[in-house]
């Protein structure tokens, strides 16, 4: 049931329900309740009021100062341990300064899609606009009667909020300590740290390159002698960009740069020389990636949570990477397929051994995910590159905090993309509702 | 935590863990433990042991002689003072224990393409092989290496998958063994889903006006305010035996399908209805429905088939949808009675052309009502894993619950609209459930 908001001119702290709502809800007329607006909460007394037909619930005045309601949008009420939420309230960390939120408001009508299924506050913020003393941030509130769709508001902290942008480290904190779990793709990481806490489960670590941060001519050997070769990786590099190839001949060391064409040879004095250029990189075990006529593939795995609350795959993108790159992370050169589409054309998979390999696949996302929450936080967007190698085993490359939406566009499917911008919005209302 | 058991002819009650599993699972210092295998549970002293790191040996009293194959990857998990070895998932089928052959139990393999992701013991069985008293049962454990059904005497399982309907009796069996860890257990008419559903502010805009066709008055009623109703057996499917009424202000026109072939028959007044309805039709099973107008493509009616299901976490998901569109000139959508499939979405894609938004729009409001739906069965009391849900959409593209089939609603829908891949999902959907249901979900 929807319901919308109205004034009440009284001094005390008051919400009037309709008395079928609190019979429904069971909550008693002048019971003393928590009143939730976002994180803003106030004790309030209930009075009844005969329902005359229309879902109203009346706030007083002070009451509406103190939780910022906003009375233009319809509500969804939730009563649970004597709290009433009335929300949804939910943010989107879209861009970083007001004047690019601003220039881009109608770009982001496309995480308001379902939004006949979310209802109340949902808005759009950037850093500057968060005013911690006050806890309260001005953002874009969609609001579909409005000519742009956007309505500037004053709001308060929300029950939710989805990160999809830099932020100062500060700023980070601020939310992470008032928004809590609902603060979501909150915490980024690095491929060091990616190893570094996945690593120690047995489980997981058997889909993960081996990686090392102590960059050495020692531990270059090591690895050039587990491996036969061994990347050299920027921690923070995407797009397959500041990836080096290594391998040894002899007493020379072979180096190559992903998309560059140059083979260097180098002694040891030298590549010692050139570690130490690159003492911040990573040195990680090549996975030997099942090519394709040539073409190197991997597996861009969508991992969200939804309106469920738990993670699902909303849908898996192969690349079929240029040829003369040493991975295939290349986005404007080679082609895209649909992953189970993939599987079988890479491999000559039938439908049924396809379905069982995009399981697998899934399985395994779905595992370093969850681990992931459970050491860094909440997160519930995730892209994960995968590669497959030549023994057909799967491995998980990295998993992206802030991935590329547009995947399911170069596959032209509509729906997948919708989905994907769906998605987080469905999970904001999950937890601004209560959800855990 | 994954293991192996063997069953180890010991006097005591007992079980030994590697001493590795003492420490992970926390259990460091304990003498004895409750073990929860499938329906048994008992106490039982608690060792360690050196040996090969995944093996537990259970003494062989503890599961009371039933045996537990040596060939399945069990899991381990102690929570709430439990160790809980499994899962244990039955799948209780038609027939006698006797009657059930390898040829006979092959097409149940289906279900278990995902074995993979479910692992430990899966057994088949039939009504006469449960033994209440033992909390055991008779039937035939899956071999994943061998890929064949295996004979023998097994704890009773957690979680049962039910895929033949049940008498009353058997309800009582299970609910003594298991509670409610069984699914897909009732089956109710048209009339009861009009009675469970219109209360429900957010289903009733789409549901068709129902009522019962042995009150004429009432039928009389829908008649004037829709003038076009449909006749329907309470518990039919597949749109066998539906006529449609309609006037059109002299006459009334009586439409329905005998073997394929469309008949009308002219009434010329209420009357001459009230009395072809009381000599021909058995009124006091059937339920009348305000007609929609639901949207055709080429004069085939199109409605869609929503496909439900719990998942691995115990939540309902919409794994896809399959459009169905009738026969050229039917008043019904059925496959069987001659009409085809396709994928939902490519429909709604077809219906949307210049707007893809839109279509994803409809999808959803579809997936969301199909979910309504279900929440509101379980609300009734009814457990349920999977679900087919009919949903049309009018010419105003207003959404509509036409049916939904819960008995054993058909997986093989998916493959009419050659998505095998959604065949797979679905099919193998209730194990996964059920592995949820036996405390071993989210995995």
């Amino acid at each position: 049931m929807l319901y919308k908001i109205y004034f009440h001119h009284i001094a005390d702290d008051t919400i009037f329900l309709p008395d079928t709502t609190a019979a429904f809800l069971g909550i008693e007329q002048n019971q003393t309740i928590t009143v939730s607006f976002g994180k803003r909460k106030l004790p309030a007394v209930v009075k009844t009021v005969p329902f005359n037909n229309e879902y109203r619930i009346g706030v007083s005045e002070n009451a509406k100062k103190e939780l910022l309601i906003d009375p233009d949008v319809n509500y969804e009420v939730m009563y649970a341990n004597n709290e009433l939420i009335i929300g949804p309230v939910i943010g989107l960390l879209l861009a970083k300064s007001e004047e690019r939120l601003a220039k881009y408001l109608h770009h982001y009508l496309i995480y308001t899609m379902l939004y006949e299924q979310i209802n109340g506050i949902l808005f759009v913020f950037c850093e500057q606009q968060i005013d911690f003393t006050e806890e309260k941030i001005t953002g874009y509130v969609y609001d579909p009667a409005s000519p742009t769709s956007w309505r500037k508001a004053v709001l308060p902290f929300p029950g939710a909020v989805f990160r999809r942008v830099e932020l100062g480290r500060k700023t980070l904190k601020g939310l992470q300590e008032r928004i809590g779990p609902g603060f979501f793709n909150a915490q980024y990481f690095d491929k060091w740290q990616f190893w570094n806490w996945l690593s120690p489960f047995e489980e997981l670590r058997e889909h993960l390159a081996e990686t090392t941060n102590k960059v050495n001519v020692n531990n270059l050997n090591i690895f050039l002698e587990k491996y036969n070769g061994v990347y050299l990786k920027s921690r923070n590099g995407s797009r397959g960009q500041g990836i080096y190839y290594i391998e040894k001949q002899g007493n020379q060391y072979i180096i190559l740069e992903n998309y560059k064409n140059d083979i260097r040879t180098l002694s040891s004095e030298q590549m010692a020389k050139f570690l130490r250029r690159h003492s911040f990189f990573l040195l990680q075990q090549p996975i030997r990636l099942h090519a394709f006529e040539e073409r190197m593939v991997d597996y861009r795995v969508i991992l969200q949570k939804d309106r469920t609350g738990q993670w699902q795959c909303t849908g898996m993108i192969a690349r079929f990477g240029k040829s003369n790159a040493i991975t295939s992370n290349f986005k404007a050169s080679g082609y895209a397929m649909e992953g189970r589409q993939a599987l079988m054309t890479q491999f000559g998979y039938d439908e049924l051994t396809a379905f069982k390999k995009y399981q697998e696949i899934i399985s395994i996302c779905t595992k370093m995910a969850c681990k992931a929450d459970e050491i860094a936080g909440a997160y519930a967007d995730f892209g994960i590159d995968v590669g497959i190698d030549e023994d057909y085993k799967v491995w998980v490359i990295e998993m992206n905090k802030r991935p590329d939406h547009d995947f399911p566009l170069m596959i032209k499917d509509r729906k997948m993309y919708y989905s994907v911008k769906s998605n987080p919005v469905l999970y904001a209302k999950y937890i601004a509702m209560g959800g855990k | 935590m994954k293991c192996t058991i063997q069953l180890i002819p010991t006097p005591s009650t007992s079980i030994s863990l590697p001493m590795k599993a003492i420490e992970t699972l926390g259990l460091t210092g304990r003498q004895s433990i409750t073990v929860n295998i499938g329906a048994l549970q008992k106490k039982a002293d608690l060792t360690s042991h050196d040996d090969q790191e995944r093996c537990i040996y259970i003494s062989s009293d503890l599961v009371k002689g039933t045996s537990l194959p040596e060939w399945i990857e069990y899991k381990m998990k102690f929570q709430d003072n439990v160790l809980l070895i499994g899962p244990i998932i039955g799948m209780l089928v038609r027939g006698k224990f006797s009657e059930m052959n390898q040829q006979r139990i092959k097409i149940y393999k289906n279900y278990l393409i995902d074995y993979k992701h479910v692992n430990g013991l899966i057994i088949l069985f039939t009504a006469d092989g449960i033994d209440v008293k033992n909390k055991q049962v008779q039937g035939f454990a899956y071999n994943p290496r061998e890929h064949v059904w295996v004979k023998g005497v097994f704890p009773f399982p957690s979680a049962v998958f039910l895929r033949r309907t049940i008498k009353e009796s058997i309800r009582k069996t299970l609910q003594k063994l298991i509670a409610d860890h069984f699914f897909n257990s009732h089956i109710f008419n048209k009339w009861e889903m009009w009675q469970w559903f219109s209360g429900n502010h957010q289903l009733r805009k789409h549901l068709p006006e129902t009522v019962l066709a042995q009150n004429m008055e009432d039928v009389k009623r829908l008649m004037l305010v829709y003038r076009k109703i449909f006749i329907k057996p309470r518990a039919g499917m597949q749109g066998t035996g539906i006529y449609q009424l309609s006037y059109d202000g002299q006459e009334y026109k009586l439409s329905y399908r005998i073997k394929g072939r469309n008949i009308t028959t002219i009434l010329r007044n209420w009357e001459a209805v009230q009395k072809y309805f009381q000599t021909e039709l058995n009124l006091e099973r059937c339920i009348v429905q305000q007609k929609i107008s639901l949207l055709r493509n080429n004069n085939r009616v199109m409605d869609i088939r929503v496909l439900a299901a719990k998942n691995h976490n115990g939540v309902w998901t919409v794994p896809g949808m399959v459009t169905k569109f009738g026969e050229v000139d039917s008043i019904v959508s059925n496959i069987s009675s001659g009409g085809s499939a396709e994928k939902g979405w490519l429909s709604l894609m077809e219906l949307y052309k210049e707007d893809p938004k839109m279509a994803f729009k409809k999808y959803m409001e579809i997936e969301k009502i199909a979910i309504l739906c279900c929440e509101a069965l379980e609300k009734r009391g009814l457990h349920l894993g999977y679900v087919g849900i009919d949903i049309g959409i009018d010419e105003d593209h207003h959404l509509w619950i036409i049916e939904i089939n819960n008995r054993s609603p058909d997986m093989t829908i998916a493959l009419d609209a050659a998505d095998l891949q959604l065949y797979y999902q679905i099919k193998t959907a209730p194990i996964h459930y059920a592995k949820w249901l036996a405390g071993f979900g989210g995995e």
